[in-house]
């Protein structure tokens, strides 16, 4: 089902198609059942639902993070032209964490709590960095200290000596790559705007409040420059206020790291805020994608105007809240046909019977009802 | 009358699905079966024991003495003629109710002291906790073999050492569960409307404590065998020449190579029984533990 | 810093529960008989020896003075006498008799830890796989074996029937082969003879006593293993469902370091206390472990006092088996603190 975009790149992200499902004892449960998504280079991407409409397990998929009972039965996942769920085991591997990386909803649990900060920060530059040059680079940069205070000929040749190597690093040992680690852990850390970070990085995550952790946990995912990060609810156990800082950090770091971000979340005021582009979900589909400006002047899904209706205004007369009537689909039976057509005021024959595809309607403006066509 | 009864069986219905809901799960794991088939047996062995020994359990019989097994003495006979498949029998009934003794008496004096030390916190429960301490300073057996040293080796004061030694676990546990709901919101709740304290305790409370207490007491009723045949081993408790599965064990010890059977179905006999508890204590234990079901 | 203070405060709440203990065995004394009989040597002895015993240790006067003068005692090393044990005084067997259970109950730890720790991780890594039911049913039997039993199955096979079908076989008791204790002696300085006869480099010694210790410490470690084992493998389990988990997977770090770095290291914190709590069971068994191999140890010296009435050696054993388990209560909440970074940073 290939969509005919306007004068769009190829995206950094492709998903077409993609169905996760749940063995469990009361039966099988479909929770991704034909995901479509595109997200494009240096976007900020929102992907809203409520709770349970299979969010986070789409990130979970991209990632390959999804364990038993659960399993990616097909589908496509396109990332910088290779199919990441025909990958093997190791080369996915290589893509967490460096090219793909994800900032979880609690710091509280999902930051080991035995470990340093920058211990865990380390790691992954450890990992999938390449730290010759660099240790190389830290021995001159400290022998060249020494030179300043001591100025000795010895001491010149041998900076000599090391520059010449700069081409051709020699191994070095594990504590100098470890030493090289936590430096750059300490710069990963000022990144995100951490007080402090040379002491944070001895520091257990018990030591930090709650902001500083999610903020270390995104520094963590930013260590390795990604090309694309997905926050899934990364803000969602935050104070408002402390939202409001790693929000705007988030779309600070993105122009600085050149970075691609997927938000994930259940609070539009979110996507209103920081997000170019939005897709919204229902029960394991993605049911309309948009500009966000697009989004909110002219939601086309009737799901999505009505969660827009149920959000409480400030002005005007003050009326009823809105809801949407009925109640979230049993993903292991789900409603034949469009998913929504229970709970909607627009339903009509065709909507009980066959399942709506995802259609451009205006530009850069998909939306799959079929009331559009 | 007629609406009473109704309304109460009403109001227990849903107790009733849970336990329903239980035992479906227990009958999952095979290993749950095979405890609970295995503790079965022994415990009919130990009701009917009278009926289903071939012999007695002081019975001699002098002229078949240290005899290998075979099929009138199904586990031998030992240096006195006695036929060890029954004595085994017979030692089913006194470890098991011993056990049984134990750990029931030890579950409530314990649950009861648990509860008011929870419930009332303050000095009496700093004091009581301190004489709690104190006891579970001590590893059981040595305890246990302090205290039936003190009081006379024989089988009651041996059943009163060990219930002196295992209620503090229970008064620990009770106190935990008195402690965690007494903070919650139902309890406050009951005051609220004028509940008084007992009925707090006995109605709320200590119906949440009965999953733990089961567990433990499962689990404990293995610990106590083994502890009780321990110390009828070292000399405690069993004197000589009674059908207790310790004491044939120790009495077998000094014919161990002449007539391995004596030692060895006694011995064999303890390890499945405390086998089949724990089985069946730690399939309780999964099936009941919160987290796990949904 | 933080370590030094929390010891130190771990070490004085340490005072009352010992004085607690003290005070159950001062009871028990009393309990059990004539509280002169810990003092005094043998049966036939003068009245006004007698009398000379009750004044200097009190015994005349109230008992909450009795029980001070106890105290006292016990803090200038007067322990009383134990009978069973050729009227020694109780502090001179506990020296003789103590190093052997230690040497027993250290090799039977280390055997529970290094076998049982990575058992634990491989039934957890591979759960519901053979291996895996294999390592449950083992644990199962640990905790629920009779270890006395298991001593005299061990000593059937491995000395008796070895024996008999002219296979080397495992000495049946004692710690070491009496004529090479005369051709090879060992220095004595620590006690623990497999330590001794390293640092007095004599190999004959070593052999012989390592054959002696396999039997009892093996057995003695069965129940700790299964323990152990079954802890390590219900922790790591619940550790590997922990979110931080799933983080370090989708860091791309292998499957190994998740296993090693991330989930080990939480999951030894309650392991630890499982090992510690444990020590109280080696005691236990260590009692009747040394009864069934005739181990020199304080556990039989215990059972001999204790079927023969001998009050000085029973309070003397029972004081050190509580004094031991309180320390080693202790040295596990250090454990603990190291490990677990939140208990020691507060």
């Amino acid at each position: 089902m290939e969509v005919k975009l306007s004068k769009m790149p190829e995206p950094l992200l492709k998903i077409r198609n993609l169905k996760t499902y749940f063995f469990t004892y009361a039966g099988i449960v479909k929770a991704l059942d034909g995901v479509n998504l595109d997200i494009y280079k240096g976007e900020t991407m929102g992907l809203v639902g409520e709770t349970g409409c299979g969010k986070s397990i789409t990130s979970l998929s991209i990632l390959r993070l999804i364990q038993p009972p659960g399993k990616i039965m097909e589908g496509e996942i396109w990332f910088k032209g290779r199919d990441l769920l025909k990958l093997t085991d190791e080369e996915m591997r290589k893509i967490r964490g460096k090219e793909i990386a994800m900032v979880f909803q609690d710091p509280a649990t999902y930051i080991n709590p035995v470990l340093t900060i920058g211990e865990q920060i380390a790691e992954v530059i450890m990992l999938h960095q390449d730290l010759k040059k660099d240790v190389l680079e830290m021995k001159i940069e400290e022998l060249m200290k020494k030179l300043e205070e001591k100025p000795n000929e010895k001491l010149k040749a041998k900076i000599e000596e090391l520059k010449k190597a700069l081409n051709n690093p020699p191994n070095p040992s594990k504590k100098e790559i470890k030493k090289v680690a936590l430096k750059k852990a300490v710069e990963a850390l000022r990144l995100v705007k951490m007080p402090s970070p040379e002491k944070v990085v001895t520091q257990y995550p018990h030591e930090l409040s709650g902001g500083m952790r999610q903020r270390a946990m995104i520094a963590m995912a930013l260590s390795c420059k990604p090309d694309l990060i997905i926050a899934d609810e990364a803000t969602t156990a935050l104070d408002v206020t402390i939202q409001a800082q790693i929000l705007n950090l988030l779309n600070e770091i993105k122009k600085e790291v050149e970075t691609s971000i997927l938000i994930i979340t259940h609070d539009l005021g979110i996507v209103a805020e920081v997000c170019d582009r939005v897709a919204v979900m229902y029960a394991g589909l993605v049911i309309e994608e948009a500009d966000t400006f697009s989004l909110f002047k002219n939601p086309l899904h009737p799901y999505t105007k009505g969660l827009l209706n149920a959000i409480p205004k400030l002005y005007g007369n003050p009326s009823r809240l809105k809801i949407i009537p009925g109640f979230v689909p049993n993903l292991i039976n789900p409603p034949s046909g469009c998913r929504f057509h229970p709970r909607c005021e627009y339903a009509m024959e065709i909507c009980r019977k066959e399942e709506p595809k995802l259609i451009e309607i205006e530009k850069n403006h998909k939306v799959s009802c079929h009331l559009y066509g | 009358m007629r609406k009473n009864l109704n309304s109460w069986i009403k109001d227990l219905e849903p107790q009733w699905r849970e336990f329903k809901f239980i035992i479906y799960l227990l009958k999952q794991s095979p290993l749950v079966i095979a405890g609970f088939i295995i503790i079965s047996i022994f415990i009919i062995a130990a009701i009917f024991a009278p009926w289903i020994a071939p012999y007695g359990p002081e019975e001699r019989i002098w002229t078949e003495q240290m005899q290998p097994p075979s099929f009138k003495h199904l586990f031998g006979t030992d240096e006195n003629g006695g036929d060890i498949f029954s004595r085994v029998i017979w030692g089913a009934r006194i470890d098991l109710s011993i056990a049984l003794t134990v750990v029931g008496s030890a579950a409530i004096i314990g649950s009861v002291i648990g509860a008011i030390s929870g419930y009332m916190g303050g000095k009496i429960d700093e004091a009581l906790m301190r004489v709690t301490d104190v006891f579970l300073a001590f590893p059981g057996l040595i305890l246990a073999m302090a205290i039936a040293a003190a009081l006379g080796r024989n089988l009651i004061n041996l059943t009163i050492a060990l219930i002196v030694v295992w209620w503090p676990s229970y008064a620990r546990l009770i106190r935990g569960v008195v402690l965690s709901e007494r903070e919650k919101l139902y309890v406050e709740a009951a005051k609220a409307i004028g509940a008084k304290n007992t009925r707090i305790i006995f109605k709320h409370i200590l119906p949440n404590a009965i999953y733990p207490l089961l567990v433990n007491a499962t689990l404990d009723l293995g610990s106590v065998i083994l502890t009780a045949a321990g110390l009828s081993f070292i000399g405690f408790g069993a004197g000589a020449g009674i059908a207790e599965w310790g004491r044939m064990i120790s009495d077998g010890r000094n014919y161990l190579f002449q007539a391995p059977w004596m030692a060895t179905f006694p011995g064999l006999a303890i390890l499945l029984s405390s086998l089949a508890l724990n089985l069946v204590g730690d399939g309780l234990r999964d099936v009941l533990d919160p987290r796990l079901r949904r | 810093m933080r370590m030094r203070d929390y010891i130190i405060r771990r070490l004085i709440l340490l005072l009352p529960v010992l004085l607690g203990v003290s005070m159950l065995t001062f009871t028990l004394s009393h309990l059990i008989g004539d509280p002169v009989a810990a003092y005094v040597t043998s049966e036939k002895i003068s009245e006004e020896r007698i009398q000379l015993i009750i004044k200097a240790h009190g015994l005349d006067k109230p008992i909450y003075i009795q029980y001070l003068y106890y105290l006292r005692d016990l803090l200038r090393g007067d322990w009383g006498i134990s009978r069973s044990d050729s009227n020694r005084p109780v502090v001179e067997s506990i020296r003789n008799y103590f190093p052997a259970t230690l040497e027993l109950t250290i090799v039977a730890m280390s055997l529970s830890l290094l076998m049982g720790i990575p058992i634990g991780i491989i039934s957890a890594t591979k759960k519901d796989k053979p291996i895996d039911h294999v390592v449950r049913v083992f644990a199962l039997t640990g905790v629920s074996m009779p270890v006395f039993w298991l001593g005299l199955l061990l000593q059937y096979i491995f000395y008796y029937q070895f024996k008999v079908h002219g296979l080397p076989y495992l000495p049946l008791s004692q710690r070491i082969d009496p004529f090479i204790a005369i051709q090879h002696p060992v220095k004595q300085v620590t006690g623990l003879l497999l330590l001794d006869s390293l640092i007095s480099l004599n190999p004959y010694a070593f052999k012989s006593a390592l054959e002696h210790i396999i039997m009892p410490a093996f057995c003695l470690s069965y129940v700790t293993l299964a323990l152990i084992a079954r802890m390590m493998r219900a922790s790591m389990l619940e550790v590997l469902r922990q979110d931080y988990i799933i983080l370090a997977r989708s860091k791309g770090l292998p499957e190994k370091i998740v296993i090693y770095k991330h989930a080990l290291r939480n999951a030894m914190i309650p392991t630890v206390t499982v090992a510690g709590l444990a020590f109280g069971g080696l005691l236990s068994g260590a009692v009747l472990t040394e009864t069934v191999f005739a181990w020199p140890g304080v556990g039989r010296w215990s059972t001999q006092a204790i079927l023969t009435s001998d009050i000085g050696g029973i309070m003397g054993f029972t004081l050190l088996i509580a004094i031991i388990y309180v320390l080693a209560n202790l040295i596990v909440d250090v454990l603990y603190a190291i490990l677990d970074p939140r208990i020691r940073l507060g």
